[in-house]
């Protein structure tokens, strides 16, 4: 099975490529469609021209198109048209790139607008043009599954008990299993609830990480706000020494948040080398930022939205909030869990 | 699949795109109201709506200490937030729109500051604070204006060129 993507070479029957990890046709998750992108026209623009001369259904006449690149040419185009496209375009010396539906890199530009595309960087094309994020079935996949009303409420009530810690650490557990299910493209992302020992051991590490990534932001907020206390009660000179240094926590709480930022991308080089060391390596994180921006940010804004989302559950006798919670950080891992697979093994 | 999954993921990929491709206008979108409001706060109490007013006091408790001393006061009325916080929003706003005013007028790129910078514009900032926070001297309204709109700007010059190449 040769991967449309990179041309690895995989055993017959795998769902991605062992290489670039993109889908391989098979399962699920096999996206039907390609965007194609040209990257680069590479030395010879005029043979791109030729090449892309009387090709059916390109978003703009070729030497438009061509003067833009970086920019799809073509839209949601099956998988042989795409491939055979390419291939032409390739052969013509221009660098091009098969999207996956629904990639990000459709979703951001629309059909091509003179101002939008920028030059190629200077490093050559990020990965992140080729990267396939599925935002759709993060909200989608949770329904799909048979007893997903059943799941959700038994996770609902781990969420009422999340104050007794335990709570919490099982319902991370379920998470972290739910992000691993994608990772490896199971068809069934949503466990069963039936090992809930399971969850509490598979949750520890990961929820030990989240709180280490939150308390930057958490320990000052909570520090500023027992010392301003202090200092309305002391009144004194010891008083305004305490609201000063709470002045001090409430501005380093801004750091905390930067650092809130790191969590996922945290969470995924855990997911990815199952080693709670590596929820640390900076290095390796700011890598996977840095490597994958484009489907970063988004997972960060669509879950921050998720979040928010997961609060509207409040309308049913607040108790409700817990269950839609559950739902909302499950799409959440879900999105970290294609991040994930996204990432593959090297970095 | 059935239809309110259906539904569900159409939605999400809505959402996302929506958040892809106006992620610039909803950053600007959000500074504009904070600014906007704590100006607009001092300006309704002057007006003589002080229930509103000190709604906007309260909410943006949030956001700052709101030291009368170190605040601003226009309309004969303390601004919501700190003159340091007001730069650092102000300025973050004003690069916000300048990005957006450069990206729809020229095809360059805008070029992000490297993360180092960053760290050297905030440098006045700490050291304003701490030399304060520790009673050595006391900062001036000036001095807070100027740190923190280093820091918005750095902010800025950092995280939207970032974006942009990443979306």
């Amino acid at each position: 099975m040769i991967c449309p993507k990179c041309g690895n070479e995989n055993p017959e029957g795998s769902q991605y490529c062992g290489k670039c990890w993109a889908p391989l046709g098979t399962g699920e998750w096999a996206p039907t469609e390609y965007d194609v992108k040209l990257v680069s026209a590479g030395a010879n623009p005029q043979a791109v021209i030729a090449a892309l001369a009387g090709v059916p259904g390109l978003l703009s006449d070729p030497e438009h198109l061509v003067s833009l690149a970086p920019c799809v040419i073509l839209r949601s185009a099956p998988a042989q048209v795409a491939q055979d496209l390419a291939a032409k375009l390739e052969l013509a010396g221009a660098q091009v790139d098969l999207v996956a539906k629904v990639s990000l890199a459709a979703m951001a530009e629309e059909a091509p607008q003179p101002e939008a595309p920028a030059p190629p960087a200077p490093q050559g094309p990020t990965p992140a043009s080729g990267a396939q994020m599925d935002y759709g079935k993060a909200f989608s996949f949770f329904f799909e599954d048979k007893e997903w009303l059943k799941k959700m409420l038994i996770g609902g009530v781990f969420n009422l008990l999340a104050f007794v810690v335990i709570g919490a650490i099982i319902n991370m557990g379920y998470f972290i299993r739910v992000m691993r299910n994608v990772r490896d493209g199971l068809e069934e992302v949503l466990p069963d609830w039936e090992n809930i020992g399971g969850f509490l051991s598979d949750g520890m590490a990961p929820w030990g990480i989240t709180i280490i990534y939150s308390l930057p932001s958490l320990i000052p907020s909570l520090v500023a706000n027992v010392l301003s206390t202090f200092g309305e009660v002391i009144k004194k000179d010891a008083g305004t020494a305490f609201s000063a240094l709470s002045l001090c926590c409430s501005c380093v709480s801004f750091l905390g948040y930067a650092f809130l930022i790191l969590a996922p991308a945290a969470l995924v080089n855990y997911a990815r080398t199952e080693s709670f060391g590596a929820a640390f390596r900076f290095t390796e994180i700011f890598k996977i930022i840095k490597k994958y921006p484009g489907p970063y940010v988004l997972t960060l804004l669509v879950s921050v939205a998720l979040h928010i989302l997961g609060g509207f559950g409040v309308i049913a006798c607040c108790i409700g909030a817990l269950v839609t919670y559950f739902w909302s950080t499950c799409a959440s891992y879900h999105l970290y869990g294609q991040l994930c697979r996204l990432v593959g093994e090297e970095i | 699949m059935n239809p309110f999954a259906r539904g569900m993921e159409r939605f999400g990929e809505n959402l996302a795109r929506l958040l892809a491709r106006h992620w610039l206008g909803l950053m600007n979108g959000v500074l504009l109201v904070i600014t906007g409001l704590s100006l607009l706060a001092p300006y309704l109490e002057y007006a003589g709506h002080p229930i509103p007013g000190l709604l906007i006091h309260k909410a943006f408790r949030l956001l700052c200490h709101q030291k009368p001393e170190r605040c601003f006061f226009i309309f004969g009325h303390q601004m919501a937030v700190c003159s340091r916080c007001f730069a650092v929003y102000s300025s973050f706003l004003t690069v916000g729109l300048a990005f957006g005013a450069w990206r729809s007028l020229t095809k360059r790129r805008w070029e992000e500051i490297p993360l180092w910078s960053l760290g050297v514009l905030a440098l006045p900032m700490v050291l304003d604070g701490l030399t304060q926070l520790m009673g050595l001297r006391e900062s001036t309204q000036v001095l807070r204006t100027i740190t923190g709109t280093l820091v918005g700007a750095g902010v800025g010059l950092f995280v939207y060129p970032f974006l942009g190449r990443a979306f």
